[in-house]
């Protein structure tokens, strides 16, 4: 009997947290019981990129799109939709706009507007199957280059592409493979780096978990390129999903020949080993990735020389993050014009994005260079929560910087994104709206930076603490209008004189909110109030006593008892007693609790 | 998995494990390829659209087709199921209507074959049977569903 449906279970580990393991057993089981074992297969895909609306199952032939799926679902998805051909209507995505129901995921906004390229295969494929991998012309790159190509025909393709490094930098990607080739050296290593440090970004966790074979290939085609024979993995230990798939793919490449010696025929060996990060921040720092490696601790070298020409073990050493990778083989395939056509002058293809914050659609999404922030944002993104208005967006993670409504129109690129004063980062994108406070979000950033410098110089050890007290007294309400000149000076020190990318990039957000949000700044030292009432300790609750009609809702519900009034009698609340935690004004039926 | 010794082995290899994908890669660029779409439900699946349905299925993959075959609800035709809709690449498309073996057998010779109305077989443009509709009727695949959250 022909295979008529397919289900494609999501199986990244966002859906996997909500149950999509049960979901697959159920259906398959469903599927058993209905006689339909000849007809129906179940698939388990890698993530979707639409995280916050799973557990995402997809029907095939007729693309219909699940969201948020429960295990009890499978029997009428089963018995409706693959014995009928009817839809469960009750389990498609709603709109947020036109608050419709959309069956397919293309006409959804959150993909409709994105282009695929790294994460290609990604809640397509079953990246536990190397052959659905292959089918998809997987190892076809690394075919190619291995015998129709010489390894400097190959860089220069990757040069002409103009592809650039996605792990932050963004230095060109065939440049790097042309230095490594050229270093000096008996022994060469190829590392990826999937430390993936920047808060909320999840997108090499995704490739490696949906696609973990295009970073495979990959690196054998840099390690023909570059002259090495061996792979290193650098990847957190709390990413266990990834590294078992990752695990299950070695395996299978190194049975399939695809890895190990003489790999199809062309006398060319390479094999990939994985090493276990313990999530430190600074180890995603190549210098100080390659130090952990070694055994010793995380911290990072002066640069030059550049791991290129001295790096693991002293010798030249290849390291280009995971997306980086995953771009190579199709690269390969389609051609350097293909790929050099997409995008902006100085950023082609594409980027991955983690959108996140206060935005309708959260999740990994993918476009090309030169999508507007205003795109991603209100396109993809689907606006703003609740309606509320757009304040910020924070793009490079705890590196970059706070951009705002009037940067929403810029291309995004990496040189866009620099002289916007953020940077393009590792794609981390958080959206803040009118009730963040951004002394607060700047103070946020900063507590993760202080606590993951390695210490090893004095700009960044003693000056970010030096930094984190100032934002500490101005939300704290002591901060002064000399505290605001304080902390510019101290962050442009820091920016100058830190020894490693962590150092020299963690005053940014301190830096792009005291240019873009002074008067929020100025609000906190001079009047000693935060609009957007997320400081503490210059938000003040108060009870209009016009208003108060004495119900004792707010009263029962203060956790420290701060409220008192007789019944009918309008109440009051004590400031000294006040913790600021807001419970009576969620609990107001008549709007008579007041913040400012 | 065996291993691979060469360039043309992984070639071979691709082709193997390409009807797996086959079914995913159509279904992700459906006007690309015929959609034969095969209205089952219960009317549907009384008058045996099931075996129909497994029909085109089978000869599609025997005979190399570049179709898909799309089950959906209900057509609203209920005195002529199995009812089927053919669209071709860039056509309008065709509903036929009480498809057996034998007038699904004529619906790929003669029109996915020679684009040819078979003349033993009920068929009708679906404007004639809904005047104006811009989509197909009951469950399409354009993606939008009427209907509010
Ligand atoms: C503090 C710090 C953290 C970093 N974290 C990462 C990371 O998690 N993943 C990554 O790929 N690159 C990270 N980088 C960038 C790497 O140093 C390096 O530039 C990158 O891996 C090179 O690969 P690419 O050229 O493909 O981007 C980090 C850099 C700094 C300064
Ligand atoms: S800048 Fe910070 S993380 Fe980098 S070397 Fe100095 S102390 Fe360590
Ligand atoms: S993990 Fe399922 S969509 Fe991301």
């Amino acid at each position: 009997m022909t295979i008529g449906w397919q289900v494609l279970v999501c199986g990244g580990t966002g859906c996997r947290a909500s149950q999509s393991e049960r979901i697959e057993k159920a259906l398959k089981e469903e599927i058993r019981r209905c006689g339909l074992e000849d007809e129906a297969q179940v698939i388990r895909t890698g993530c979707f990129g639409f995280c916050e609306k799973g557990p995402v199952v997809k029907v095939i032939p007729d693309n219909t799109f699940y969201v948020q799926v429960r295990p009890e679902d499978a029997e009428e998805i089963v018995s409706e939709h693959l014995l009928k051909g009817c839809r469960v209507r009750r389990l498609l995505y709603v709109d947020p706009e036109t608050h419709l129901r959309v069956s397919d995921s293309k006409h959804i906004g959150f993909y409709r507007k994105q282009l695929r390229i790294a994460l290609r295969n990604c809640g397509f494929i079953d990246p536990e199957n190397i052959g659905e991998y292959i089918a998809r012309d997987g190892y076809a790159a690394l075919g190619k280059a291995l015998t129709g190509m010489t390894p400097e025909e190959v860089i220069g393709e990757i040069e002409r592409s103009g592809l650039r490094g996605r792990g932050g930098g963004g230095f060109p990607t065939g440049l790097k493979w042309k230095i490594t080739r050229q270093a000096p050296g008996e022994r060469k290593y190829v590392v990826c780096n999937a430390d993936e440090g920047d808060p909320g970004a999840f997108m090499d966790r995704s490739i490696l978990e949906g696609d973990p074979h295009s970073v495979l290939e990959a690196m054998a085609i840099n390690g023909y390129c570059t002259g090495a024979s061996k792979g290193l993995i650098y990847i957190r230990a709390e990413y266990p999903l990834a590294v078992e798939r990752l695990k299950t793919a070695i395996g299978q490449a190194r049975e399939a020949g695809l890895l190990g010696d003489d790999i199809l025929g062309s006398g060319f060996s390479f094999d990939v080993e994985i090493r276990y990060g313990a999530g430190a921040f600074v180890c995603g720092e190549e210098t100080a990735l390659i130090r952990s490696m070694e055994g010793q601790r995380g911290e990072a070298m002066v640069k030059p020389p550049f791991p290129s020409e001295r790096g693991y073990a002293g010798c030249p050493t290849n390291v280009n993050n995971v997306e980086t990778y995953a771009n190579i083989p199709v690269i390969l395939l389609k051609g350097a014009d293909w790929f050099a056509g997409i995008g902006t002058e100085r950023s082609k293809g594409t980027k991955v994005f983690a959108l996140a914050g206060k935005i309708n659609n959260v999740g990994l999404i993918e476009v090309p260079m030169g999508t507007t922030l205003r795109e991603v944002i209100f396109g993809i993104g689907g606006g703003i929560k609740n309606g509320k208005k757009f304040k910020a967006v924070q793009t490079g993670g705890p590196s970059g910087g706070c951009l705002t409504e009037k940067h929403l129109d810029i291309p995004i690129d990496y040189d866009n994104l620099l002289a916007a004063g953020s940077m393009m980062g590792s794609g981390g994108m958080i959206v803040m709206d009118e009730d963040d406070c951004m002394v607060s979000m700047a103070k946020f950033y900063l507590d993760f930076t202080v606590e993951e410098s390695c210490g090893k110089c004095a700009p960044c050890r003693v000056g970010n603490k030096r930094l984190h007290e100032l934002l500490q007294k101005i939300t704290g309400g002591k901060g002064t209008e000399e505290d605001l000149e304080r902390l510019r000076n101290l962050a442009l020190v820091i920016r100058d004189t830190a020894l490693c990318g962590l150092g020299q990039t963690s005053p940014n957000p301190v830096l792009s909110t005291l240019d873009n949000f002074r008067d929020e700044y100025l609000a906190h030292v001079r009047e000693q109030r935060c609009y957007a009432h997320q400081c503490r300790d210059l938000t003040q609750y108060f009870i209009s006593p016009e208003i108060c009609r004495g119900c004792t809702l707010c009263a029962r519900a203060c956790p420290v008892n701060a409220i008192s009034g007789e019944r009918k009698h309008p109440h009051a609340i004590d400031p000294l007693l006040c913790v600021r935690c807001g419970s009576c004004l969620e609990k107001c039926k008549f709007g008579a609790v007041r913040v400012r | 998995m065996e291993r691979i010794a060469t360039v043309e082995e992984l070639r071979q290899r691709r082709e193997s494990y390409r009807e797996r994908l086959e079914l995913r890669e159509r279904s992700n660029d459906p006007e690309r390829v015929v959609r034969i779409r095969v209205g089952l439900d219960d009317c549907g699946i009384a008058a045996g659209a099931r075996e129909t349905a497994r029909y085109f299925r089978r000869e599609v993959e025997r005979r190399g087709l570049e179709a898909l075959v799309v089950p959906v609800g209900c057509m609203g035709f209920c005195d002529r199921e199995p009812t089927v809709e053919v669209i071709l690449p860039g056509r309008e498309p065709v509903v036929f209507g009480s498809v057996g073996l034998p007038e699904a057998e004529r619906i790929l010779e003669d029109y996915l074959g020679h684009g040819t109305l078979p003349e033993t077989v009920l068929c009708l443009p679906r404007r004639f049977f809904f005047p104006g509709a811009p989509e197909g009727p009951g469950d399409d695949d354009s993606g939008r569903e009427g209907g509010e959250g």
